[in-house]
């Protein structure tokens, strides 16, 4: 195949179950339909205790260590956007304060939603049974507050996706969806090890089924 | 002594009209939304005990009988000229003094729903208890997918 490697199979189906559960958590809400969301943000949370875990050993494009630049490295990167041709191996420097922003924003919006609870003190979530009505309402404005968050990095994502498929030709959904990035030799990708994805799933999987438990899916 | 009757009324009238035309929007508004938040607290209440192993049928015949006090109150908690004119946040949304007899009936549904909690709850037939909580949910989610504006 032609280009580099560039995301592991786990990283891209963390992404997009991440795409599929946010969506349906979102419709979800909006039609009211709070047992369902409480099992997409159950699904929501595991994800992202998987992709912390990932970020220390998973594959190297994966690692925040490999992609959270300091403010120097973001600077000339955003100077040299429209001058320099090669797409990244794995996330650039802004791309990679994306990933931190968007996860910062979903790890908020979780932790709110697991002790939101509704005006009617009916629907709640995972842990609203162990605060107070108040506490539970403030739970639930600040869930809201970070959803309106949310849409905004997301509105951010596309565009710099839109971005850099017109501008500068980059196929970045290509990328996240085969996970080879075309334009690029074959680079130093490296790979995580098995073990630690399996405690990484096992992890991520616990968390959901625990949320979804006490969510009163099961 | 008729006629000293017949003065109080009147005076009575007259208090209660001056009393109608001085309405503090925002105080009448905020007593509603201390009414409905104790519902809310109460509803809240009784769903973390039927979570429970073993739910606290006392706790809930607390609960139940303040929903069944409330519950009634709320056709008198919406006087004109506290929905969404008002210049305060509300959730109420002008379609309940545009359509009342719709929404007295809502209410009347939550009433009945409350009663029937509460006589379930004096029992301590914890099925029954959960199956009228249950009705409860769906008589204030009925009126609120009309009558109350959205929000988390």
């Amino acid at each position: 195949m032609a280009g580099s490697r560039i995301w592991d199979l786990p990283t891209r189906l963390f992404h997009w179950m991440l795409v599929l559960l946010v969506l349906i958590a979102w419709q979800s809400a909006e039609r009211r339909d709070i047992s369902l969301h409480v099992l997409a943000g159950s699904g929501v949370a595991g994800l992202i205790v998987f992709r912390l875990w990932w970020g220390f050993f998973g594959g190297s494009t994966a690692r925040f260590a490999n992609f959270i630049k300091g403010p120097g490295a973001v600077l000339g990167y955003a100077r040299s956007l429209f001058t320099h041709k090669e797409p990244a191996l794995g996330h650039n420097p802004m791309g990679g304060w994306s990933v931190v922003g968007l996860l910062l924003v979903l790890l908020g919006l979780t932790g709110f939603g697991l002790f939101a609870s509704d005006v009617d003190g009916l629907d709640s979530g995972p842990f609203a049974d162990f605060v107070d009505y108040d506490t539970g309402r403030l739970a639930s404005h600040l869930h809201a507050r970070f959803f309106d968050g949310l849409e905004i990095l997301v509105a951010l994502h596309l565009c710099a996706i839109l971005f850099y498929h017109l501008v500068k030709r980059h196929k970045l959904v290509h990328a996240m969806v085969t996970g080879r990035q075309a334009h690029l030799a074959d680079g130093a990708f490296t790979p995580g090890s098995r073990v630690m994805l399996g405690i990484g799933v096992v992890l991520g999987m616990a968390v959901t089924l625990g949320l979804a438990h006490l969510g009163g899916a099961f | 002594m008729k006629r000293v009757y017949g003065l109080a009324a009147a005076l009575a009238v007259v208090i209660a009209s001056g009393a109608a035309l001085a309405l503090d929007a925002p105080s009448a508004i905020k007593d509603r939304q201390e009414v409905y938040k104790e519902i809310g607290k109460s509803m809240k209440g009784i769903g973390e005990e039927l979570k429970s192993s073993s739910p606290n049928v006392d706790e809930i015949k607390k609960f139940a009988a303040t929903v069944d006090t409330d519950a009634p109150k709320i056709p008198s908690l919406f006087p004109a000229g506290t929905g969404p004119e008002a210049g305060v946040k509300t959730a109420a949304k002008a379609e309940i003094w545009q359509k009342p007899d719709e929404f007295k009936k809502d209410a009347a549904d939550l009433a009945v729903a409350a009663h029937a909690l509460n006589v379930a709850a004096q029992s301590g037939d914890v099925a029954a208890i959960k199956d009228a909580a249950g009705k409860i949910g769906e008589a204030c989610k009925a009126c609120h997918q009309t009558f109350r504006e959205k929000e988390h």
